[in-house]
């Protein structure tokens, strides 16, 4: 029978021993730090201490508890859910919206990324039983009207079937804003919903397994699919990709282990019952300024903590594959991705005091706030170890007379107790990848995966004081109220510029430098023990443009290195969707501006006036009207502002007043290249 | 006037200029020229002005009728309006191409829709609200100390730093 955990017995399991690790850690360090007597910075130090090893312990013991599991059990199991009598094969599924929200994406990847999918799902025999909806946000003019325009070029061909695209004028309250409009229009039609992120792949047979089980369990409000990291090949990436792929199977089932039925839902390549979630999960606007106050900036916890408020189950599934989603290519737009997901997540800390939420929802709002806090109380533990150890003559009154620096080197419990926790959940995952020729094979030879796991952990002893400093920038930022802005994620993979890097990293090279200067004044002990924080710092800038390298990533890949299983065996959906990709690419290579093809094109034109708003939308003032269209017909769209465009993409009088001056005073050779034309009425002279 | 009498090359112009406009939307050659013809024909008849003008004249009168056209088989037909005319835009042409008489059928929405069956080109229903309510889950007190808490902390830290670097 396998093991599995109702209510809150799993986190109470994990929080004990959690708690207890942390605790048997703290008195071991408050013993070292007071040795000289107490002080108020050796208390601030204890409880900083307390409080980042509470931290690490809970991941400790997460993915400790999935390696048991593991090893009792084999491969992953889905924890928390009834077993009952499955529909036959051949049964009819019910009504599943595939909705991906998009805003300002490349329209190649997204629509590859769709076709992909419908491909997919023609393959299981069930792909009538999904709809497919891109819903956009996008501000950009010449993104929308490309979007429009592979929406068109998708439903013209045989995968064009059940897809839907919709742009609102409005993008209020973002992502959770559009999703809930899609649910108000049409969630009365469809008994469940597949939410995607544009970057999001599903294989068309876990798309039918999970509208499998939510029809197997009555109770299920969300199920989770944990997404894979594919198709990127910088160094950064890669990097990435092989970590979640490797380390991410012992964290997911331990998480299963001890959230049970009360798991977490990440926003994408998920599943939600339409009626629990139209019921449950509306959102308010926090009391309060943003970005503390105002829209709930990341909707995803909070919406599974609020399925569990209703006694819905929210699962993880981590037994089934064919999910998966794109990285960052490069480190500086990891931590812009990161920028935004921070004060989501801090702003949940309000949350976490909310009115009947489990207390395991509780937990995940609280962990979720900690894992960018943690950062900065890195920092301040970092900058008073400085203090106590070096004990400079500038903060002499905080420290007590006599009081002895810190030992020169490390040989102390607590602090090997630490790196211990952090690499024995690294050694978890090697062993039960080792354990079998099988898993082993997923990933290459033992040897290189050895190799890899060495190369891993290096590097990641080098980014984590970088990305300490991005978080504790990120946090500082959120004090002050510096409200962050949510660009599109640049998904394209890009090799950082030297400019970017060093611009980037200017202020982590600064504080690095300054650091290693002052203690190698003051203390050469502790310059040793804090060294590869500084390493990491002072080396920002070239380590961030190294792993950026594309070329750098494919010759290790080629060494086989950093190897994931979706690389050595690639699965279909990758295939496919790889030269769904390479034929939106060719489409979209030649083909003229966007706005042109719109005026141009009858049908495109009337497809584009259909989609927009029923109130009547002239949104150029007359005297602008004039100039806009006098400015297109003499050279282009191209000269419009970016706002000019996006007003007359939305003035149905001045789009059709475009179209016919272009079709009357345009040569016959141009309007042929933008509009599709039978080639045999491009001559006046033709045969009837 | 009839067929083959059309002699000015401008004219001439304006005819294949309208002609491909009904090409695009998915007639036939032949079918598009004739009317085409009639079109620029009845245009030139009626006033003396430019060729240019009865391309934009003709064309008008074409996409007017078009879009009535569109507006008929939408209302004619539940559903959610704003897709249905977007993707019968979209499924037309191939329809007017091997049924190029349908586009001037009085009875039109019938008849196309009986061509149409089975291109799913209104699958969605109509819309129906659902229930999307507020959920006063936020405990105010809480959420306001939290803001309140932050910003003290952010005006705390950006007083100090003022008095430290004044």
């Amino acid at each position: 029978m396998p093991l599995y955990t109702r209510g809150w017995a799993g986190l109470a399991a994990l929080v004990v021993l959690a708690v207890a690790t942390a605790l048997a850690g703290s008195i071991a360090f408050a013993q070292l730090v007071t040795a000289g007597g107490w002080s108020v910075v050796s208390v601030l130090l204890i409880l900083l201490f307390a409080v980042l090893y509470f931290w690490i312990s809970v991941g400790f013991w997460t993915a400790t508890f999935g390696f048991v599991w593991r090893l009792a059990c084999g491969e992953p199991t889905l924890v928390g859910t009834e077993k009952r009598p499955r529909p036959t094969a051949d049964t009819t599924l019910p009504n599943t919206a595939i909705v991906m929200p998009i805003y300002n994406e490349d329209p190649r990847r997204v629509f590859a990324n769709l076709r992909a999918i419908r491909a997919s799902l023609i393959r299981t025999g069930q792909s009538h039983s999904f709809d497919l909806f891109a819903l956009s946000d996008t501000r950009n003019p010449d993104t929308w009207a490309d979007e429009e325009l592979a929406w068109a070029r998708m439903r013209a061909g045989p995968e064009g079937q059940g897809l839907f695209y919709r742009r609102r004028s409005e993008n209020v309250d973002r992502k959770s804003g559009n999703i809930r409009d899609f649910c108000r229009r049409w969630g009365s039609g469809y008994r469940y919903v597949v939410v995607l992120d544009a970057d999001s792949l599903m294989d068309g047979g876990t798309l039918v397994e999970m509208v499998r089980r939510m029809e197997d369990d009555p109770a299920l409000g969300i199920l989770q699919v944990p997404p894979a990291l594919v198709n990127r090949d910088s160094f950064f990436a890669r990097l990435l990709q092989f970590s979640s792929a490797l380390y991410g199977d012992v964290f997911r089932s331990g998480f299963s282990v001890w959230a049970g039925a009360q798991g977490n839902y990440w926003g994408h390549n998920a599943i939600l019952r339409m009626e629990a979630f139209t019921r449950c999960c509306g959102l308010p606007h926090l009391p309060g300024r943003p970005p503390w106050g105002g829209e709930i900036l990341s909707h995803d916890f909070v919406e599974a903590a609020l399925m569990l408020r209703q006694g819905w189950k929210v699962l993880n599934a981590s037994d089934l594959g064919g999910s998966y989603e794109e990285c960052p290519g490069n480190l500086v737009d990891f931590a812009k991705r990161d920028e935004r997901w921070s004060m989501g997540n801090l702003q949940h800390i309000a949350l976490t005091a909310a009115y009947g939420f489990h207390p395991v929802s509780r937990f995940h709002l609280g962990v979720g706030a900690l894992s960018y806090l943690a950062s900065p109380l890195w920092a301040l533990f970092l900058l008073l170890s400085m203090v106590q150890g070096a004990g400079w003559s500038l903060f002499r009154g905080y420290a007590p007379a006599g009081a002895k620096p810190l030992p020169g080197f490390i040989a102390v419990a607590p602090l090997i107790g630490a790196l211990a926790l952090l690499l024995l959940v690294k050694l978890w995952a090697l062993l039960i990848v080792l354990s079998s020729p099988a898993a082993a094979a997923r990933f290459g030879t033992r040897t290189k995966i050895v190799a890899s796991v060495l190369l891993e952990t290096a590097v990641g002893c080098l980014l984590a004081p970088i990305l300490m400093a991005f978080h504790t920038t990120f946090v500082i930022n959120a004090l002050t109220r510096r409200r962050v802005e949510w660009e599109a994620q640049r998904r394209d993979e890009n090799t950082l510029s030297f400019s970017d890097a060093f611009r980037v990293h200017a202020p982590h090279t600064i504080v690095g430098l300054a650091m290693a200067l002052l203690l190698t004044w003051e203390s050469h002990g502790l310059f040793w023990w804090m060294s590869p924080v500084l390493l990491g710092l002072i080396l920002s800038a070239p380590l961030s443009l190294l792993m950026s390298s594309v070329r750098i990533g494919r010759w290790l890949r080629r060494a086989g290195i950093l190897l994931t299983p979706e690389e050595i065996a690639p699965p279909d959906i990758l295939r496919i969707h790889a030269a769904r990709l390479a034929q939106e690419t060719a489409a979209h290579a030649h083909a003229p501006h966007p706005l042109v093809q719109l005026i141009a094109d009858p049908l495109l034109l009337r497809l584009h006036l259909a989609m927009l708003p029923y109130r009547p939308q002239n949104a150029l003032a007359a005297a602008s009207r004039e100039r806009v269209q006098r400015i297109v017909l003499s050279g282009g769209p191209n000269r419009l502002t970016r706002a000019e465009q996006l007003m007359l993409m939305q003035d149905r009088d001045a789009l059709q007043w475009l179209h016919l001056r272009v079709w009357s005073e345009w040569p016959t050779r141009l309007l042929q290249k933008v509009a599709r034309v039978d080639p045999t009425m491009s001559s006046p002279r033709h045969s009837r | 006037m009839a067929l083959g009498t059309v002699s000015d090359a401008r004219t001439e112009e304006a005819v294949s200029r309208v002609g491909m406009y009904l090409t695009c939307l998915g007639l036939p050659a032949n079918y598009a020229l004739h009317w085409a013809e009639q079109l620029v024909q009845d245009d030139a008849m009626s006033d003396d002005a430019d060729p240019e003008d009865h391309v934009a004249s003709a064309l008008s009168r074409v996409t007017s009728q078009y879009d009535a056209w569109l507006d008929a088989l939408c209302s004619s037909r539940p559903g959610d309006c704003q897709f249905c005319t977007a993707l019968l835009a979209w499924h037309l042409p191939p329809v007017l191409h091997s049924h190029p008489e349908l586009f001037l059928q009085p009875d039109m929405p019938d008849a196309v829709f009986r061509v149409l069956e089975g291109a799913k080109c209104c699958p969605l229903p109509e819309p129906a609200p659902t229930a999307m309510p507020d959920q006063s889950f936020v405990r105010p007190a809480a959420a306001t100390l939290h803001d309140s808490l932050w910003r003290g902390v952010a005006e705390r830290f950006a007083s100090w730093a003022r008095r430290l670097f004044s």
